[in-house]
């Protein structure tokens, strides 16, 4: 077992882009971690998607082995977070593993609002921080404004920023050694019964599913009967190792220790992340704080183009929730789209990656319905029913309230933009909370929003009005009771139940059209007309009609060229494969979320 | 090379063999084709033979294939001296062993291009001595106004000439080549154009609306606004037109494009449509032999500059530069495709048996037999009237 006094346990913080993993690749080639001929470029992203987002999915950790100016060898614990606002639990959970955390800060961008939120979650578990001014190489970095900028807005010591390029390899070295000397080393009793956090776990085919923990108290070692408390489920310890960063068996984990364990764990379902694991013999009388379940925020149903790939679809999304237990399923049927899933999902990012994980690692071409909230619907004989398919909204007569969540957004932007950004948030129902001047020229703006305004197109609108400088971030708050009324989209007088859609009363004229016109433009012409309306209850509120598409000549001369003639075919068939068919019509991807978009 | 082995795996083949030269190229002409080149040299019609003797085995091997048609097209064939293309003609037929070229309906098809500007008395003559027992005529109109607009070369009184001239000279199997969708052209000429073409009662016409690729000169001036198509509309009333007129005359649409009297559709065309084998010799030619490639059919396609494929066949025989083996899929798409453009249709059970699904479940569009643009007859798969004006969407 290791002295906890040679341990050290960090994460690194940072906005997107702001060069996290970068960094992280560069403390493990200087730690020889990594041989440099071996190594793939940025390392702490495994998987593809992650690293075409640049952002971290599931977070990966590394021990490091370090030898300080002082001469002693330290273990230095990297743990990584995942880097979306829609995984701010997690974040969470990864941090309280920690005893300290860098703070990356873009030389020329500064603090922006993820830099923040994630700020204020490290003191919150009580991290000891300290800032490191990364991409100081770019002639557009401000190490001085950016200082004074950490010390206002982050009340930071910006003097004692780290100055560093992860990119070009400067500051790597003071960025160990201030590891060693400013985070504090873990503290626990290794006599004491087993406390240990798990803060990551996925599955393995092979030894089943993978647990991360931070050891707190007590040891754990292979052959031990483990519980993990929030269940209760109890579980022996198959192995227990290190990811360094390859995993590596170890005989045991103590106190400030950071590993892995496998248990013939089944399913990621049964390993919440931010439990507490004990032994099942000697077990300690107290979890760790903080834990809380996992709620799936958004959602949205999930259809296969071709309704011949549903079985396909099935096995791809019982292959995803075995490492993801933060994504959920259940089988879902709709008139307009035949057998599909309603998921759920933390939140559009979330929704946005399993969507391309299951049409590119699955070759799946699906329909995605417009994203969703789940409401609260209280019915007059005191029921309460949680709907996430707006179609499943009972009728008017059987409703007494309906109440829907809120968040709590936070948004960081340039000043200028001050102005649209908070007329935007008063277009969607929003609540002015505070607005921030943490410079002259940048503000903190919070506001509580209605999560279903949120899931429409309210990134996008946000990133045009401050032409991409406006980040946010979110919690969630609670539901409140709203006028909420159900939208119905009819096609050649037919409902279509997958396009129907819960808006504010007062907005259901606006949307109504909206929508129908929006159609209009997605839906292309077919070789009959086409009548799209809008309804609430029987009351058609919108229409338009797409005439029908024109006869073409088809008595073309050609040749015996049959490969070009069937090459235009196949090009336009290509485009045909993203259609569904809804009644005769054929209904583009764009059609479902067309009734997204507001502008 | 893999084409050459494909090509002499095929047993009952076309042959079509491309003579890309004209006087003047037209300006909506976007096939291989040359303005002023010199009359095809001895050198290209050398090459002609060379890649017919590399693509299908010599005389003596048993297993060499019998010939169906043999289509001569263009470019002018017409614009060839009378007895270079006999050359050609007598050199093709040795090294197949056809001795007996006869009339239509029997005995090999041979078919040839020719134009009204070029075809001579003397020329028709000669061809026929040669053995083409078919002349597809390029008329494109009975109306100078349009045939000016069409760059052609040509007077509507010359085009009626030759059609006489040939009957003259005892051919017995004409097709007459007509145009529509025409600059300045208006349904009156388009409809006086069909009625003198079906008063010559020739036995097979093809008609085709004008399409214009953009690189072409014709389709150049449409784009910058200088020359006006007539709208779809009106190019779909005068396929209406077409069809009713010519069908009222006894003719039957047996493709979209092509009505013949019964029993005088072109063998030639109807094999390719069929997907049955054929070897395409010259610049830019086109070839297809089912049994080739992964076992769904091969196609491929000559270099079409002459003067490159003049030196490709010297070196090596042949002068492919594109291939394609197709996929299930692809020949699937094809039968379909060609299929639904034929009188015929697709023979449902033989799709069944050949693709193991019926036709009908490929097609995006569900319910296009209840809306009337498919129809089921005899265990034959078809499009209607109506569907083949949406061709295009089907498939």
């Amino acid at each position: 077992m290791v002295s906890t006094e040679l341990i050290r346990n960090f994460s690194i913080i940072a906005h997107i882009d702001h060069g996290k993993s970068t960094l992280s690749d560069r403390l493990l080639e200087a730690t020889g971690a990594v041989a440099d001929r071996d190594k793939v470029a940025q390392y702490m992203d495994k998987m593809d998607l992650e690293r075409e987002r640049g952002v971290t999915i599931k977070a990966q950790t590394a021990r490091l082995n370090y030898t300080a100016k002082d001469g002693k060898t330290y273990i230095l614990n990297l743990i990584d977070t995942p880097g979306h606002v829609d995984f701010s639990y997690e974040v969470s959970r990864s941090l309280s593993a920690c005893e300290g955390a860098i703070l990356i800060v873009d030389a020329s961008q500064g603090v922006e609002a993820q830099t923040l939120a994630h700020l204020y979650t490290c003191l919150d578990v009580g991290l000891v921080l300290f800032p490191v001014l990364n991409k100081i190489d770019l002639p557009s970095a401000e190490p001085d404004r950016i200082k004074e900028e950490i010390e206002e807005v982050l009340g930071l010591d910006g003097e004692s920023a780290v100055l560093a390029s992860a990119k070009k390899g400067i500051g790597i070295n003071d960025i160990l050694e201030a590891v060693v000397e400013r985070i504090p080393p873990p503290k626990g009793d290794s006599e004491a019964p087993l406390k240990a956090l798990m803060f990551d776990s996925w599955y393995d085919p092979y030894v089943g599913v993978v647990v991360q923990i931070r050891v707190y108290e007590g040891v754990i070692k292979k052959g031990m009967k483990i519980r993990l408390m929030a269940e209760g489920k109890e579980f022996d310890v198959d192995t227990v190792g290190v990811f360094a960063p390859a995993a590596t068996k170890v005989a045991s984990l103590g106190p400030g220790e950071v590993g892995f364990f496998t248990a013939a764990i089944k399913e990621v379902r049964d390993t919440n992340v931010g439990d507490t694991i004990t032994g099942a013999d000697n077990p300690t009388a107290e979890p760790l704080t903080g834990y809380k379940e996992i709620m799936p925020m958004v959602f949205s149903g999930l259809y296969p183009v071709d309704s011949v790939d549903y079985e396909d679809l099935k096995e791809a999304v019982s292959k995803l929730r075995l490492n993801d237990a933060s994504f959920t399923y259940e089988p879902e049927t709709s008139l307009a789209l035949g057998f599909g899933f309603r998921c759920g999902f933390l939140g559009l990012f979330h929704m946005e990656i399993i969507k391309e994980r299951l049409e590119r690692e699955y070759d799946l071409s699906l329909i995605t319905t417009a994203p969703t909230v789940v409401y609260r619907c209280n019915t007059i004989s005191g029921e309460i029913i949680m709907v996430q398919n707006p179609s499943d909204l009972p009728e008017p007569n059987y409703l007494d309230f309906i109440e829907e969540p809120f968040i709590l957004a936070s948004i960081h932007m340039p000043s200028e933009y001050l102005g649209h950004v908070i007329t935007l948030c008063e277009e969607r129902r929003g609540i002015q909370r505070n607005i921030d001047f943490l410079t002259e020229t940048r503000v903190l703006l919070t506001y509580e929003l209605p999560l279903n305004e949120v899931v429409m197109d309210f990134y996008d609108r946000l990133k045009t009005l401050t032409r991409g400088y406006a980040s946010m971030d979110y919690e969630y708050l609670d539901y409140r009771k709203s006028q909420l009324v159900k939208l119905d989209i009819m096609l050649n007088g037919d409902k279509v139940d997958a396009l129907s859609l819960i808006v504010p009363k007062e907005k259901a004229y606006l949307r109504g059209r909206d929508v129908v016109e929006k159609m209009r433009t997605v839906i292309k012409r077919q070789m009959f007309d086409v009548a799209i309306q809008a309804a609430i209850g029987t009351r058609v509120i919108a229409s338009e009609r797409i005439r029908a598409l024109r006869k073409n000549v088809t008595a073309k001369c050609y040749g015996g060229d049959i490969s070009r003639k069937r090459k235009l075919l196949e090009k336009q068939k290509a485009g045909k494969k993203r259609m569904k068919m809804v009644g005769n019509v054929e209904l583009p991807q764009e059609a479902f979320l067309a009734v997204l978009k507001t502008d | 090379m893999k084409i050459i082995e494909d090509a002499r795996r095929a047993r009952d083949i076309s042959i079509y063999v491309h003579l890309p030269f004209c006087s003047t190229k037209c300006g909506y002409c976007d096939f291989n084709s040359l303005e002023e080149g010199a009359p095809p040299t001895e050198r290209y019609l050398a090459a002609l033979l060379t890649e017919l003797q590399t693509l299908t085995p010599p005389i003596t091997d048993k297993e060499r294939p019998t010939v169906s048609t043999l289509y001569i097209g263009g470019g002018t064939p017409s614009y060839l001296p009378p007895d270079s293309l006999m050359g050609l003609l007598t050199g093709i037929y040795e090294y197949m062993g056809l001795s007996e070229v006869t009339e239509a309906g029997e005995g090999v098809e041979v078919t040839l291009e020719a134009n009204p500007g070029s075809l001579t008395k003397e020329g028709l003559a000669a061809y026929r001595e040669a053995g083409v027992n078919r002349l597809s005529i390029g008329m494109q109109s009975l109306d100078d106004r349009t045939l000016k607009a069409l760059g052609r070369t040509h007077t509507a009184d010359d085009a009626l000439r030759s059609f006489f001239d040939a009957r003259e000279a005892g051919y017995k199997n004409i097709s007459l080549d007509l145009i529509y969708g025409v600059p300045e052209q208006d349904l009156k000429g388009w409809s006086d154009t069909l009625e003198g073409a079906v008063a010559l009662s020739p036995e097979h016409i093809s008609t085709y609306c004008l399409t214009l690729s953009n690189d072409t000169p014709m389709g150049k001036a449409v784009r910058e606004g200088g020359l006006t198509l007539p709208s779809e509309e009106i190019a779909i009333e005068m396929s209406e037109i077409c069809v009713r007129k010519l069908e009222e005359a006894g003719y039957y649409r047996y493709e979209v494009s092509n009505f013949a009297r019964s029993g005088f559709e072109s063998r030639h065309n109807s094999r390719c449509w069929e997907r049955k084998d054929y070897i395409g010799l010259g610049a830019g030619a086109h070839s297809f032999v089912a049994s080739g490639g992964m076992g769904h059919g091969i196609r491929w396609w000559n270099e079409g500059d002459p003067d490159k494929y003049m030196e490709m066949v010297e070196e090596l025989g042949s002068g492919p530069v594109g291939l394609e083996e197709l996929t299930m899929e692809q020949a699937r798409t094809e039968v379909l495709m060609l299929g639904l453009r034929r009188a015929w249709g697709i023979d449902i059970d033989e799709f069944k048996r050949i693709y193991g699904v019926e036709p009908i479940v490929l097609f995006t569009n569900k319910g296009l037999i209840e809306d009337g643009l498919l129809i089921v007859k005899d265990g034959r798969l078809m499009a209607t009237e109506l569907g083949l004006l949406f061709l295009n969407e089907l498939v």
